[in-house]
């Protein structure tokens, strides 16, 4: 959670029927609302549509187009020096998806190349912060003056990729049709290939 | 060598396959991958009369090349997963986890009046 110096809003639950841009069906999406019903009524939280790309929502946030934003690094770091303050935050994860096209077999071997670099990144993570800048320097001058120090390394987590555990699986479920946004299908199982998922990461280790 | 296309990902949400595919890892494992740039043509407007996402298309962005054959896998947040898997015209499944844990911290600036407008892939 972030705050400008001036703002009144000091408390996640100061946010309660504010206009809030985030791009729907992206994590910045649902982390807004997961981070919010801990602090204000469900009919309280006010989103609206905004881009995907940090770059693009913290504009619109600084341009008084929406109250409130959801941003990603090195947009949260660029953030802050513009004088925002952190009100709060979290982690998330995120999933690979895949057709029947890549089977196993290429999944093992997508993911004994990310368990390496999980382990480089792990060993030295200060020396990868330069991608974050890199990326989106080279549209955004904004970004390309920030410093690698400006960074901070404890918001750059990484793991081996694993499968989704079962009971973690069902509560997303469970928490997504309790919003409604998830509607045909029947069972979490349904929308995972636990076959490959089973496989593929075992091969990896 | 297979060759893998995948959908453009950033450091946030996918450094270690840059870092994977940099430093030659996915060469190492047989693995020739290529990258679709699912960014092209994406809306950048806010729109503060959309406030519902069952106005909008799950794949604007994540899955709107592999729904079109362009590209064999993407990676994406947990929750838009199952929303855009179950949506799928094009037999999608989640494989699992990703490597990398997104950092999210809300922004909040001082209260404004706001504007109211507002193939393959595998070979």
């Amino acid at each position: 959670m972030v705050v400008a110096p001036d703002s009144p809003v000091y408390t996640p639950q100061q946010l309660a029927n504010k206009v809030i841009g985030v791009p729907f069906y992206f994590g910045t999406h649902y982390i807004a609302l997961h981070m919010l019903q801990g602090f204000v009524r469900r009919e309280e939280i006010k989103l609206c549509l905004a881009p995907n790309g940090s770059r693009y929502r913290l504009a619109a946030l600084l341009n008084g187009e929406v109250d409130a934003v959801t941003l990603t690094e090195p947009h949260v770091t660029l953030a802050e020096k513009k004088g925002c303050r952190l009100v709060c935050s979290a982690f998330f994860h995120g999933t690979e998806v895949a057709s029947d096209r890549v089977d196993a077999e290429t999944y093992a071997a997508f993911n004994r190349a990310v368990r390496e670099a999980v382990r480089r990144i792990n060993a030295n993570k200060r020396s990868y912060l330069h991608y974050f800048i890199d990326y989106h320097g080279e549209s955004d001058p904004k970004i390309a003056a920030l410093r690698v120090e400006d960074l901070r390394e404890s918001r750059l987590q990484v793991c081996d990729p694993a499968p989704i555990p079962v009971d973690e699986m069902q509560r997303t479920y469970e928490w997504l049709k309790s919003w409604d946004m998830l509607e045909e299908s029947t069972s979490p199982a349904q929308l995972v290939n636990m076959e490959v998922q089973r496989y593929a990461h075992h091969a990896a280790k | 060598m297979k060759t893998l296309v995948l959908e453009t990902t950033a450091p946030f949400q996918g450094l270690p396959e840059l870092v994977a595919y940099d430093e030659g890892l996915f060469e190492k494992e047989g693995l020739h991958v290529e990258w679709a740039d699912r960014e092209q043509g994406v809306e950048k407007k806010v729109d503060v009369t959309v406030t519902s996402p069952k106005d909008v298309n799950p794949f604007t962005s994540h899955g709107k090349l592999f729904e079109k054959g362009h590209a064999d896998m993407y990676n994406a947040c947990e929750w838009g997963n199952y929303c855009r898997v179950g949506s799928t015209n094009a037999g999608s499944r989640q494989l699992g986890r990703r490597a990398i844990v997104s950092y999210l911290p809300w922004s909040w600036l001082r209260t404004r009046r706001c504007i109211r407008h507002s193939s393959s892939l595998i070979r």
